[in-house]
C-alpha cells in the first residue's frame, strides 16, 4: 500500500515537474490548438495543393529503428487541420436534423441500417457509400419537403436573390461555418437554373435544402 | 462482428484477441483515412471496351481457409482418409473428371436431389495459386498474410482493377458485403474506380432505380442534380480532407451517375426474401443477405466485381484436431450446413444464387469461391489456395492441384495468374493481368 502511495506520488510529482516545463517552454500559445501558424491556411478555397503538406520543419527529435530506418521515415506529410474531418454517426442526425430544420424527418427512426449503426456501447467509424449518401438525401428531401412548407419565403420559385439568401442563411446554420462566394454561387444554380423543370416551388426549396443538408461539411464534423 | 453460436465467437478469438467488428470497422477506417488522396470518380471513361455481354465476377470468400477437398481436390485424400475423406462422402463430376468434391456441401453446387448434373457440374475449374504466404491477413497483420496476398497488386487491388478492365457504365463497379472492408482495410480506386460497402438491400434497389417510383419521393434525375451540387458546395472540404472524405468523394459521383441511368429492371425486395429467406429484413445482417446481395448489385446495378467475405475474424480457420486427425473437413461441412454448433448455413444461399444466376440468359457470370489458403493434413496453413471457379466460359477440370500432402507443386501459378483466368473467363478484352497458365480451364 505504502509502495503504490509512493509511486503515485512519485508519478504525480513528475507530472507537475513536466507540467510547468512544457508550460514554461510553451511560447507559442496556439501551439496546442492550431499548430505552428505558418504557410498556407488548408482551408483557402484558393490554396495550392502545396497548402496539404507541411509548411514548418516538425519539432522532434528523430529515432532510428532496429532495422536501420527512421521512425519518422513513414510520417504522412500533412499540414495542420487537414484530413481532420470525419463523417458524423447515424446516433447525432436525429439532433442535427433537429437543430438545421427544427424538425426530424419521420422516416429517420428507422434508417439506422442504412448507415450501419454500431451496437450500443460500441464504436465504429461512420462511412459514407453511394448507396448510403442516396439514402441520406433521400431522409433530407423529406425532412426539408416538410421544413419548407412552414417557410413563408418558401412558397414561391426560387429567385437569384432569394436563393441567394436562403442558401447563404441555411449553409451558414447547417455548417457552422460562413460559406465561401463559390459554395453559395452553386446552391444558387442549383436553385435558379437546374431544377428549372419541378414545377412546385415548395419541391425546388426541398431539392435545395436536401442538397445543403447532403453536403461534406453538414454531413461531416 | 458477429457470431452465430458461443463455439464460433471461441474459435475466432482463439485466433485473435480481436473479435469486434466496430473495431475491425475502426481501424481499417483509420488505414483508409492514411492510405492517401483518392479523389476521381468512378466513371471516368476508358480505352477498355466492356465484354460482349455483361459480365460479372463474385468472389465468395471464405476467410480463415477452404480446404482442397470441397474445392475439387477431395480425391487425394481418401486413400489415407484425411480430413476424414472416404469413397463415399466425396462425388466425382463424371466418369472421367478429375474434379472431386464434398458430396453433401459443395456436391450440391453440381448435382441436383435426383442426382441429375446442373450447370455448374460442367463448369467447374479447380484453380490452383501459389501465393506463397501461410498467415491470415488480419488487423494486426495488414500488410501479410493470404488475403492481402490475393487481393493486392502492389499498390493497387485487383479487385477494382478488374472492375476498371471489365469496363461498362454501372455506377457501382465494385461493391463489397461483409463486416470489414477485403483485407481488413480501405482498397484503392483503380483508374477511377472505387469499391464500395453494400450494407442495406432496399436502399440499393433504391439508389439503382429498381423499385416502384413513390410520387412524393424526389425525381431521380433532379436529386442527381441536388447531390451534384452538394458535392459542388463540398470541394473545399473534400480538397482538404482526400484520406478522409476519399470515400464520400466517390459516394457523390457513383450516387450521382446511379441517379442519372434509366431506372433498372424491377427487382425487389419481396421477390429476394422468398428466394433467399430474409425474414423480411432489408438490412445485411445475415450471411443471405449478402448473398442475395450480390444478385440484386447484378440485375439491379450492373455491378462488375462483388465481393462477399463471411463474418467475423477468419471464421473458418479450424485447426481442431480429433482421433482421426485434423476436423478441418468435419467443421467446415458443418459450417457450411449450419449443423452442430454453428448457426446460419452457409451453403443454401450459396446454391440458391448459383442456381438462379450461374446461367443468367444474356449475362456471363463468373463465381469463385476461395479462401485464403488449403489446409496442410495436420489441419494447419498451406502457402496457397484452391479456388472453385464457376461460370458459362468455365471448363470443367483441375489446374494446378495440391498433392495428397496438401502441398502444391513448385510450378504452381501464382496470384497474378488466378486474376488472368478470371479475366479470361470474364471475356475481358486484352489480358489485364497477363498470361493465363490456366487457359486449358477457359472455354
Amino acid at each position: 500500500m505504502k509502495r503504490t502511495t509512493f509511486f503515485r506520488l512519485s508519478g504525480l510529482s513528475t507530472f507537475a515537474v513536466g507540467s510547468a516545463y512544457l508550460l514554461a517552454c510553451g511560447g507559442d500559445p496556439n501551439a496546442l490548438t492550431g499548430g505552428p501558424g505558418t504557410g498556407a491556411n488548408p482551408d483557402d478555397p484558393n490554396a495550392a495543393p502545396g497548402a496539404l503538406e507541411c509548411s514548418a520543419k516538425p519539432e522532434g527529435r528523430a529515432y532510428i529503428l532496429f532495422d536501420g530506418s527512421r521512425l519518422e521515415g513513414k510520417r504522412t506529410n500533412e499540414n495542420v487541420g487537414v484530413n481532420r474531418a470525419r463523417v458524423k454517426p447515424f446516433g447525432v442526425l436525429k439532433g442535427e436534423y433537429q437543430r438545421v430544420l427544427g424538425l426530424v424527418p419521420p422516416s429517420l427512426g428507422a434508417s439506422a441500417s442504412s448507415f450501419d449503426e454500431p451496437p450500443p456501447r460500441w464504436f465504429a467509424e461512420a462511412e459514407q457509400s453511394g448507396v448510403s449518401l442516396n439514402a441520406a438525401f433521400s431522409l433530407s428531401f423529406e425532412g426539408c419537403s416538410a421544413y419548407a412548407k412552414t417557410r413563408a419565403d418558401m412558397a414561391e420559385a426560387p429567385t437569384s436573390v432569394t436563393a441567394s439568401a436562403v442558401c447563404t442563411s441555411l449553409m451558414r446554420k447547417a455548417w457552422s461555418k460562413t460559406p465561401s462566394v463559390a459554395e453559395v454561387d452553386a446552391c444558387v444554380m442549383l436553385a435558379t437554373t437546374k431544377l428549372a423543370s419541378e414545377p412546385d416551388p415548395q419541391r425546388q426549396w426541398s431539392y435545395v435544402c436536401a442538397s445543403v443538408l447532403s453536403s461534406s461539411p453538414f454531413l461531416t464534423f | 462482428m458477429k457470431h452465430d453460436t458461443e463455439l464460433e465467437r471461441r474459435l475466432a478469438s482463439s485466433a485473435s484477441g480481436l473479435t469486434r467488428r466496430s473495431l475491425l470497422k475502426a481501424l481499417a477506417s483509420g488505414v483508409g483515412a492514411a492510405a492517401g488522396a483518392r479523389l476521381a470518380g468512378p466513371l471516368i471513361p476508358h480505352a477498355m471496351a466492356a465484354a460482349a455481354e455483361p459480365a460479372h465476377f463474385v468472389h465468395i470468400y471464405f476467410n480463415g481457409g477452404l480446404n482442397a477437398l470441397f474445392a475439387g481436390c477431395a480425391d487425394k485424400y481418401i486413400s489415407a482418409g484425411t480430413f476424414g475423406v472416404t469413397s463415399t462422402n466425396v462425388v466425382r463430376l463424371g466418369a472421367n473428371s478429375d474434379v472431386y468434391t464434398d458430396k453433401s456441401t459443395f456436391g450440391t453446387f453440381a448435382f441436383d436431389n435426383d442426382g441429375k448434373p446442373k450447370f455448374a457440374h460442367d463448369h467447374w475449374a479447380a484453380i490452383g495459386m501459389r501465393h506463397g504466404n501461410a498467415l491470415h491477413t488480419t488487423p494486426q497483420n495488414l500488410n501479410s498474410g493470404g488475403e492481402r496476398a490475393i487481393l493486392r497488386d502492389g499498390g493497387n487491388c485487383y479487385l477494382t482493377q478488374l472492375a476498371y478492365a471489365m469496363g461498362g457504365d454501372s455506377a457501382f463497379k465494385a461493391v463489397y458485403f461483409g463486416d470489414r472492408a477485403p483485407a481488413y482495410q480501405a482498397q484503392p480506386a483503380f483508374q477511377g474506380v472505387s469499391i464500395q460497402r453494400i450494407v442495406n438491400l432496399a436502399d440499393a434497389i433504391t439508389a439503382a432505380g429498381s423499385d416502384v417510383p413513390d410520387p412524393n419521393a424526389p425525381s431521380r434525375t433532379l436529386a442527381a442534380a441536388a447531390l451534384e451540387s452538394a458535392k459542388e458546395m463540398s470541394t473545399r472540404q473534400l480538397t482538404t480532407n482526400p484520406g478522409r472524405l476519399g470515400p464520400l468523394n466517390e459516394a457523390y459521383t457513383s450516387a450521382t451517375a446511379s441517379l442519372r441511368k434509366p431506372s433498372a429492371k424491377p427487382v425487389t425486395l419481396a421477390e429476394l426474401n422468398a428466394a433467399y429467406g430474409l425474414g423480411g429484413k432489408s438490412d445485411v445482417k445475415t450471411y443471405a443477405s449478402m448473398i442475395a446481395g450480390a444478385e440484386l448489385m447484378i440485375r439491379a446495378a450492373g455491378s462488375n466485381v462483388i465481393n462477399i467475405t463471411d463474418f467475423g475474424l477468419v471464421p473458418w480457420d479450424f485447426h481442431q484436431t480429433g482421433s482421426g486427425g485434423s476436423q478441418n473437413g468435419l467443421l467446415t461441412r458443418q459450417k457450411l450446413l449450419g449443423t452442430d454448433y454453428f448457426g446460419e448455413a452457409r451453403l443454401t444461399p450459396i446454391r440458391t444464387f448459383l442456381d438462379r444466376m450461374l446461367n443468367s440468359p444474356g449475362r456471363n457470370v463468373v463465381v469463385v469461391l476461395s479462401g485464403d489458403m488449403v489446409r496442410l493434413n495436420d489441419g494447419d496453413h498451406g502457402d496457397g489456395t484452391v479456388a472453385v471457379m464457376l461460370g458459362k466460359h468455365v471448363k470443367q477440370g483441375v489446374s494446378y492441384p495440391v498433392s495428397s500432402q496438401s502441398r502444391f507443386a513448385s510450378d504452381t501459378p501464382g496470384v497474378k495468374a488466378f486474376w488472368a483466368s478470371a479475366a479470361a473467363a470474364l471475356k475481358v478484352p486484352g489480358q489485364p493481368f497477363g498470361d493465363n497458365p490456366h487457359a486449358a480451364r477457359i472455354a
